[in-house]
């Protein structure tokens, strides 16, 4: 879990169009990629739904939590990103790690 | 062979433990001492020197317990992940108005009271929570800032105006979101008779910091549209105030036109 929080910070600070690697062994797992956003990407394959499962169920663990809100700053700079992490109850999930 | 087993992974399970927050770390001190005298105890039964080891660390584990929530912070949250929750609500708050009354509806002032009621001393914190409290206050004009005012805000800000007084920095931002509090009378009037003195104290101190003067300034103007307010800003030497500083500028002014001059 921490890899993969880790991993989309990583891929937003590159901020690369996404392309198939010639020998990927994921390929037939998910559609081609024709140059896409990373963001959009990452959005796509579900990692803000993620990140928000991880800060709802990992609630003892400050470090990751704080990893899960980094990777959500990142994605919120999106304007579009953001409203569909408001649609799916960000908000009351992050408030809720504060309160704990 | 299964005692074994099970005590290593009670170890790898106490290794797991991310020691990070203060009640972990009484939790897992627990957790140590009682495994520790528990294999004294069991290998040495009949041993007075085992049983006292067990007994001084079990006293010492719930002392530490006792101590932890007598004396110590009332909540066991992190800094560093109270500053980077924050941070990601004020931007998030930033946005759009919508976004701010939406934080607001989920606890948001309270939530806010209560960090800058734990961490009153760190300037992160406390910035990050006044826009964020700003910012709920200019979306939802004055049914927010009434509720603020229920919550306590203006006791607390006062209280880091107060004891923040030498730092312009760290007490800029609080006095912004006192003047948006204004907005309601009666936070008004309460913000004149209990903070008029640390706000006076913080302009005579920063006379030189044109930034937390023209702050200041907006906040006494807020207040002053109060008729109840005035008698407290012109017993704290308000108007007295106002002119020093206009004599500041003129000296200012006069030194540079001798400079000009000669």
């Amino acid at each position: 879990m921490h890899f993969f929080i880790f991993f989309c910070i990583f891929y937003f600070y590159i901020q690369v169009p996404v392309s198939e690697a010639p020998d990927s062994v994921g390929k037939e797992h998910h559609p081609m990629r024709h140059g896409e956003d990373t963001l959009q990407v990452i959005h796509n394959e579900g990692a803000t739904h993620i990140v928000l499962e991880a800060i709802k169920s990992f609630e003892y663990n400050p470090s990751l939590i704080m990893s899960s809100i980094d990777a959500l700053l990142n994605i919120t700079e999106d304007e579009t990103l953001m409203e569909t992490i408001v649609r799916d109850g960000g908000i009351p999930i992050v408030m809720e790690a504060l309160r704990r | 062979m299964h005692e074994k087993k099970e005590s290593a992974r009670e170890w790898k399970h106490l290794q797991d433990i991310s020691i990070t927050s203060s009640r972990q770390t009484c939790v897992f001190h627990f957790a140590l001492f009682f495994h520790v005298s528990r294999y004294l105890f069991f290998y040495s039964k009949n041993n007075l020197q085992t049983k006292f080891i067990f007994f001084f660390f079990n006293v010492i584990n719930i002392l530490e317990i006792l101590f932890y929530h007598l004396f110590g912070c009332s909540h066991d949250w992190d800094q560093e992940l109270v500053n980077s929750i924050l941070n990601l609500l004020v931007s998030m708050s930033n946005r759009s108005p919508e976004l701010s009354l939406k934080i607001e509806k989920n606890g948001g002032s309270e939530l806010c009271v209560n960090v800058m009621d734990n961490f009153c001393d760190s300037r992160e914190i406390v910035i990050n929570a006044c826009m964020l409290l700003s910012n709920m206050g200019n979306a939802g004009k004055n049914n927010v800032i009434v509720k603020m005012g229920q919550q306590g805000v203006v006791d607390v800000l006062l209280s880091i105006v107060a004891s923040q007084c030498g730092d312009a920095t760290f007490v800029l931002e609080p006095i912004h979101t006192l003047s948006i509090l204004t907005g309601d009378m009666n936070l008004a009037k309460n913000i004149a008779s209990k903070g008029m003195h640390s706000i006076c104290t913080i302009a005579k101190t920063h006379m030189s910091n044109p930034e937390i003067l023209a702050s200041v300034h907006k906040l006494i103007g807020f207040l002053a549209f109060q008729p109840e307010c005035l008698r407290d800003i012109v017993q704290h030497d308000g108007p007295c105030m106002v002119s020093r500083v206009f004599g500041t500028q003129k000296k200012k002014e006069n030194k540079r036109k001798q400079k000009k001059t000669k």
